[in-house]
């Protein structure tokens, strides 16, 4: 690991565990032992730093989103296997969806740096505009549909790290099935 | 406070700060909480007795859908007029900050509430699955659509939330293939 990722991910595992506020430069660069001078080197600013970090674990979703991905299953086979993904990921990574659920959020990441995170994710948004073409899923703004089943999704997980539930198989089945149940098409005239 | 740790987080909000941004003494503020911390229960308290009023179940003979909807959408108003107690209950009101106690103690604000969802399992209309699991899967979608009006993402027209309580809904009902 270089010098730039270990001061990212040493910021990443303060600022969880910390908070953003309470976590000075001097700290990051002790613990990730390397000069404060170095760490101004590669970022000009602790915003900087957190706004890498945002990017790094926006992109690293969106790849692993689309893991295993087989465009001739069933639309409804291709939605869920995202979800599995997502939900895999966040409880293996549990630094990365804290980051996400608690840290990497406005104010502290300006909407700029959100409006940057739109090309990792172009396949993915395609994918719901083809299900409202396609009838599909609901026709309702696909920013609305991505945020409820991403909301779905990082409550479950929370249950899980939180250990308010086992989140066994069939609990994620349950819920998996209950997302694809929210977006699933829908000819109430509420969404025509 | 509720302002201050919102914005700083509870470790970066002092309580002389609290003082001086509420325009009172240090000692006045002890004289009414015994330190931060009970000052962050008290606000947690608020919160979830303010949920006991909203989630109360006005009329028995309601369909439940309706009943469902009703929740959804009060509870989307509640956190859209209350930023501050949203962003409070969601990113910093969690153990060890809150005292398990008070969290189990201040439940009994949810009783109404999950007597609907009880109801609804035994009786068939709702998804069968742990409740904790499709309270947590319908109060995930009110959070979601509060944080694309709250962070101007989308404007949250009615039509948009009946949409979004609508395929909520869907979330929890009984569906049968």
């Amino acid at each position: 690991m270089n010098k730039k990722q270990r001061i990212l991910l040493t910021m990443l595992e303060l600022v969880v565990k910390q908070g953003y506020h309470a976590t000075p430069m001097s700290q990051v660069a002790k613990e990730a032992n390397v000069a404060v001078g170095t760490i101004y080197h590669y970022f000009e600013t602790k915003e900087k730093i957190i706004e890498a970090i945002f990017l790094m674990v926006y992109k690293d979703l969106s790849i692993v989103l689309l893991t295993n991905s087989n465009p001739r299953a069933t639309y409804k086979k291709q939605f869920t296997t995202m979800l599995y993904n997502m939900f895999h990921y966040f409880t293996s990574n549990p630094l990365a969806f804290y980051f996400i659920e608690y840290v990497g959020v406005p104010p502290i990441i300006s909407p700029e740096t959100v409006k940057q995170t739109v090309p990792f994710y172009t396949k993915i948004t395609d994918f719901f505009f083809k299900g409202i073409t396609e009838k599909r899923v609901k026709n309702m703004d696909e920013i609305l549909l991505m945020k409820l089943c991403y909301g779905l999704i990082s409550s479950v997980v929370k249950l899980k790290i939180k250990e308010e539930l086992p989140m066994h198989q069939k609990q994620i089945d349950q819920s998996i099935e209950a997302c694809w149940d929210t977006i699933k098409y829908s000819d109430n005239k509420l969404f025509t | 406070m509720l302002e201050l740790v919102v914005k700083q987080g509870v470790n970066a909000t002092p309580m002389y700060q609290v003082a001086k941004e509420s325009n009172v003494a240090i000692g006045t503020i002890y004289n009414y909480f015994k330190d931060k911390e009970d000052i962050l229960c008290q606000i947690y308290k608020m919160i979830r007795e303010d949920f006991g009023t909203i989630l109360i179940l006005k009329e028995e003979n309601q369909n439940p859908e309706d009943v469902f909807k009703k929740y959804w959408v009060d509870l989307f108003h509640y956190y859209v007029s209350n930023p501050y107690a949203f962003h409070f209950y969601e990113h910093i009101a969690k153990a060890p900050i809150i005292p398990i106690e008070l969290i189990e103690e201040t439940k009994i604000h949810y009783r109404p509430h999950a007597a609907f969802f009880w109801k609804g399992i035994k009786e068939g209309f709702l998804k069968d699955m742990h409740i904790t699991l499709l309270v947590q899967i319908a109060y995930s979608n009110v959070v979601a659509a509060v944080h694309l009006k709250l962070n101007g993402v989308l404007p949250m027209t009615n039509d948009q939330i009946e949409q979004a309580s609508n395929a909520s809904w869907d979330a929890v009902r009984r569906i049968n293939n």
